[in-house]
């Protein structure tokens, strides 16, 4: 009897390429956030995890915009989809830091 | 008072009664077995993929939920995980509670809970394939 966490999610923080002097700034950082895949969504994926390109201190609800936008085979679930921060599911608007585990949850289908 | 939750591999082997029950007045067992239709098809199995640890405590916090609400005596919740043939258990849902409506309303509503929230999917195996 038991159970264990078999991956990891996370979101790493990483420098931008460096500005040229004279450019206009960006911000400084750039997060890659870890999502993990179950299910349709990961048979849709072909993988049971994607990386997603977003700003420090995206919310739950601009993550999933993300993910439409940057892995086109998730687009169909997410009107249904939630995340999970941590093992527990999120509201919209809370913000992932950078060692959360971030889950993709669709349908589920247990029983 | 109790809640007792597991996720083990393949079918759940068949339940034995556990000591106990002398102040329940209703004993509730409810299994969920692989039925071989599923929509116009049929399977040989299915296979079960559960995000763990989240998935075992959303049952958890699922089976604490009616126990409170629905003054129940002890709940113990099992799911497989992995491939589970046509006919055998994938799920058992035990309930002993002072009185048989609450027991039967809080089994109703776990289930639905369930099958709402907790992050367990499954597979079919259609029947011909290789796998």
């Amino acid at each position: 009897v038991g159970s264990s966490a078999r991956c990891h999610g996370r979101g790493t923080l990483r420098e931008h390429t460096p500005v040229p002097a004279g450019a206009a700034p960006t911000l400084p950082l750039a997060m890659t956030v870890r999502v993990l895949l179950f299910g349709p969504e990961a048979a849709a994926a072909g993988r049971d995890s994607v990386s997603v390109e977003a700003e420090p201190g995206v919310t739950c609800r601009d993550l999933l915009a993300q993910l439409g936008a940057q892995h086109a085979p998730l687009r169909p679930f997410l009107a249904r989809a939630r995340l999970a921060l941590n093992s527990r599911f999120a509201a919209p608007e809370t913000t992932i830091h950078e060692r959360d585990e971030v889950a993709l949850i669709g349908l589920v289908s247990g029983g | 008072m109790s809640v007792e939750v597991s996720i083990t591999d393949g079918p759940l082997p068949a339940w034995t009664p556990a000591p106990g029950l002398e102040g329940a007045g209703a004993f509730l067992l409810f299994e969920g077995l692989v039925r071989e239709r599923e929509g116009d098809g049929r399977v040989t199995a299915l296979d079960y993929q559960a995000y763990e640890p989240m998935a075992q405590s959303m049952l958890a916090q699922i089976g604490a939920d009616i126990r409170e609400r629905f003054g129940l005596s002890a709940v113990r919740i099992e799911h497989s995980r992995g491939r589970v043939p046509v006919g055998a258990c994938s799920f058992r849902l035990v309930i002993q509670s002072p009185h048989r409506r609450e027991a039967l309303r809080a089994m109703d509503e776990f289930i639905d809970r369930l099958k709402q929230d907790v992050p367990i999917w499954k597979r079919p195996v259609w029947r011909g394939d290789a796998d």
